[in-house]
């Protein structure tokens, strides 16, 4: 039998995809690295067929959180957020495209909490702040002077680049958003470079899992239980999670602090509860964390099940538990090994003290 | 476990030892070739005691070095004899973890033995410095917890230092560390210069010596003249000399805060905190407290249970204005005849004399909250040194005993060189600020607020030393002398002087 050219070229076009089809992968290895930025540790963990690639893709993601914290940090006073909130008082400033979309995402947490969650927030924060760490608590005429500061609705936003606040005092505070946006810049920075299964953690308050580990089927993440008792887990695949949590009170009795504060009242929020959010992006889990936490679970589970693909777990110390879910499924007390999760259906439903 | 039993034998009861510098770096070496000590910039080399070391402990003799033997109590006494006979330099003990009390009492009979012997025992705990992550590597995966953000875990080996300086303030603390082999990266591509420059640079910063871990790779290479391993060390050699240069002997520590303990067991993690958020401390056993050692502070802290004879120097400390805090307190005591002053779910402050006694009802279980609580605690004008927004850093205050200055050394544990903004109790007329980089010395511009003064330390990369002069100027107080960008940094440092940021 004699072969055609074209018929010749097809087997060996076909042999050839089906050995590239039938290539083993490249062993693929887990390499680390961390960075200090925004107040805390940054981790990165990939894996990789290559250290120096690895290594290469990781600086890069993490010098953009470096470069993030030096937009939207209210510490440093040459940061780019720090001269907003000096000029931005009834003059539009023009900035970045990050601060930008950082804020009006910011504002959008504000719009759906009904201000519960509000970016404004930063002369009360730093006010009790400064009680945590020993300052007298304000008057009643100090706190009312810096809520008339406050105020998401305040803050105007002109497409594309334009910022002003229509308060004297506003001063805006990204802490309880910016490690989520920078977690997000990073994995965009990850994909770019070729990483397709990794693991960013912002100081532990929020992680993203890029695809999965080998052989995985996500990245489990075990989620806050103050109770030691529940043991809540996520396994988390092209998704985030995040924490939020009062600062633990002083033992010697100085309760009225914390660095959360409840915009309504301007106070310290009190609140027996941690809280954990799994969201589609950090950005949305780190400033759902944060409303949420002030929302509580009754009105909170409302929000979550209004968002899409987003759950909820609030634990208190004793062991109390609430629930909310739009998809992702949490796990509890070590149902990542079992064969029978918990559905969805009853964890939307499901309150439990143990 | 009593601190005289297992921190005690841990360091060398050297007080004849030469100062050194600030800190001394010993080489440890294994393989068989090496490179003259004038080239290596270190003159003291560390050689394990085994089958392989007769042949190796000549060859850096012969190279310059001044050689120390190292070697496990077992082999103390064979390892001795031939250092002595060999007229090595010294011995360095390594006792095996609860077996320090042993290696105590075999140095002092070797001590006996062999006087011309230097004899030093090898602190069992230290730790490779660093800025640690929250992800724990397990056999098949990353374990991830998830929690409100979370400081930066500062490693260091201060509480270690201090715990063993409290039992022999005049012995120098020797440590050593194996590199850490959890991290993936590390662990294939080894100790980077910055690791090798924290090292050293923390131990200098400590006033202590420590023995370097050279991986084989880079003993290879520096002995067959690979120009890339001497570039490395060229950079590590920086940091070596940096902290081998001056006097440690003709200072000492500062600090307002004492911690009087006999157990390091049980307090170890409380001192470790109380490290971390950079508060100037010391730590007093049963035999140092006594009135006199705690006159100068302003905070004790007691975690031991305090006796007859101890009570009476808390009720005198108290009685003066000082702040007692009484850890995990049961029994009676004189001051709870009087009203408190104030009570919560974990403290009760009574009012004494002009200062006060908190009891903490149960032992320490947030040491993170407590040491937190320590710093609030601490009269305002009475701290040495505060540093803002400096999460990664710490600080230790020394006094020069000679010239009255105050010396501040500085750890970076973080790559990303940083600027410090630094407050110090008192006026000083001149600040000088050397690195291993840039050396010595650079004048830093000052501005004075209410007793203290203020500046801002640029370009801290992993170790930085700043000597400030006494003698208040004249009519400089108040006066602002730094830039106006740097009186904003300081528009918060009378609420945010602490280091405990979270966001």
């Amino acid at each position: 039998m004699r072969w055609s050219r074209a018929s010749a070229g097809g087997v060996l076009l076909a042999t050839f995809t089906a050995m590239c089809l039938a290539a083993p992968e490249l062993p693929r290895a887990m390499f680390h690295k961390n960075k200090y930025a925004m107040g805390t540790e940054f981790e990165i963990v990939v894996y990789d067929e290559s250290a120096a690639h690895a290594e290469q893709a990781m600086e890069e993601a993490l010098e953009e959180i470096v470069r993030l914290d030096a937009v939207m940090s209210d510490y440093k006073t040459d940061s780019e957020l720090s001269r907003l909130n000096r000029k931005a008082h009834f003059h539009a400033q023009i900035v970045s495209a990050d601060l930008y979309c950082v804020i009006e995402e910011s504002l959008q947490y504000s719009k759906i909490s009904g201000g519960k969650f509000d970016v404004t927030v930063g002369p009360l924060a730093h006010r009790w702040k400064a009680v945590l760490n020993g300052a007298p608590a304000p008057t009643v005429e100090e706190e009312e002077k810096l809520r008339a500061c406050v105020g998401y609705e305040k803050v105007v936003m002109t497409p594309p680049n334009r910022i002003e606040f229509h308060s004297p005092c506003l001063e805006i505070d990204l802490g309880a958003i910016g490690k989520g946006y920078a977690v997000d810049r990073a994995v965009e920075i990850l994909r770019t470079r070729g990483i397709k299964s990794g693991l960013i953690d912002a100081g532990g308050s929020t992680f993203y899992g890029m695809g999965a580990p080998p052989e995985k089927a996500g990245w489990l993440v075990h989620l806050r239980d103050p109770s030691g008792k529940l043991d809540p887990e996520v396994l988390l695949r092209d998704n985030s999670a995040s924490t939020s949590e009062q600062t633990p009170k002083s033992l010697l009795g100085n309760a009225s602090a914390g660095h959360i504060i409840n915009p309504e009242n301007g106070m310290p929020l009190r609140t027996r509860y941690s809280l954990s959010v799994i969201a589609k992006t950090g950005t949305a889990s780190d400033g759902l964390s944060t409303t949420l936490l002030l929302l509580g679970p009754e009105k909170g589970r409302e929000l979550v099940e209004g968002v899409s693909d987003a759950a909820a777990i609030w634990v208190s110390s004793d062991g109390q538990m609430e629930i909310a879910t739009s998809g992702p499924r949490i796990l509890l007390g070590g149902e990542s090994r079992n064969d029978t999760p918990v559905k969805d259906s009853e964890q939307k439903t499901r309150t439990a003290e143990r | 476990m009593f601190i005289g039993e297992k921190v005690v034998p841990v360091f060398l009861l050297c007080a004849l030892i030469a100062p050194g510098g600030m800190g001394k770096v010993l080489a440890r070496w294994t393989e068989k070739a090496m490179p003259p000590a004038k080239s290596l910039g270190v003159s003291e080399i560390a050689i394990p005691w085994n089958a392989s070391a007769s042949a190796l402990m000549y060859t850096a003799r012969d190279k310059g070095y001044r050689v120390y033997l190292e070697a496990t109590s077992q082999q103390a006494k064979d390892a001795a004899e031939s250092a002595a006979k060999a007229v090595f330099a010294g011995l360095i003990i390594e006792p095996a973890v609860g077996n320090e009390r042993e290696a105590q009492e075999l140095l002092q009979k070797l001590r006996a033995s062999y006087p011309k012997l230097d004899l030093r025992i090898l602190l069992a705990q230290g730790k490779q410095p660093q800025v640690k992550g929250n992800l724990v590597y397990q056999r098949n995966g990353v374990l991830q917890v998830s929690s409100p953000t979370a400081q930066p875990w500062v490693d260091s080996n201060l509480a270690a230092v201090r715990l063993a300086q409290a039992v022999y303030p005049d012995a120098i603390p020797l440590y050593s560390f194996a590199w850490n082999a959890t991290d993936p990266l590390q662990k294939q591509l080894g100790p980077r210069v910055a690791d090798y420059a924290l090292a050293v640079a923390e131990a200098g910063a400590f006033h202590s010596d420590l023995i370097l871990e050279l991986p084989e790779n880079l003993q290879k290479s520096l002995a067959n003249g690979e120009p890339g391993a001497w570039a490395t060390w060229k950079q590590v050699r920086q940091v070596v000399d940096f902290y081998g240069a001056g006097n440690r002997a003709a200072s000492k520590p500062e600090w307002s805060v004492g911690v009087w303990t006999d157990s390091e067991e049980k307090s170890y993690e409380v001192i470790n905190l109380m490290a971390r958020h950079n508060i100037p401390f010391g730590v007093l056993n049963k035999e140092r407290l006594n009135t006199d050692t705690v006159k100068e502070l302003d905070v004790l802290v007691a975690i031991s249970a305090p006796e007859k004879e101890q009570i009476g120097i808390l009720i005198e400390f108290a009685m003066a204005g000082g702040t007692v805090v009484l850890v995990n307190a049961q029994g009676t005591f004189p001051w709870q005849s009087d009203t408190p002053l104030r009570r919560s779910e974990f403290a009760v402050t009574y009012g004494v004399g002009k200062g006060r006694v908190i009891e903490f009802s149960g032992a320490v279980t947030d040491p993170e909250t407590f040491a937190q609580d320590i710093r609030r605690l601490m009269t305002k004008e009475r701290v040495p040194v505060s540093l803002w927004n400096s999460l990664t850093m710490l600080v230790v205050p020394y006094r020069d005993l000679r010239t009255g200055q105050v010396v501040l050394e500085f750890v970076n544990y973080e790559e990303e060189t940083q600027e410090v903004q630094v407050q110090v109790k008192g006026s000083f007329a001149s600040i000088r600020y050397g690195t291993p980089e840039r050396s010595c010395c650079e004048a830093i511009s000052p501005r004075y607020v209410d007793g203290f003064t203020e500046f801002v330390v640029p370009h801290l990369v992993t170790g930085g030393r700043v000597s400030l002069r006494p003698s208040a100027p004249e009519k400089k107080i108040g006066a602002p002398a730094a830039k106006s960008h740097r009186d904003q940094r300081f528009r918060y440092l009378s609420y945010r002087a602490t280091p405990g940021r979270q966001l």
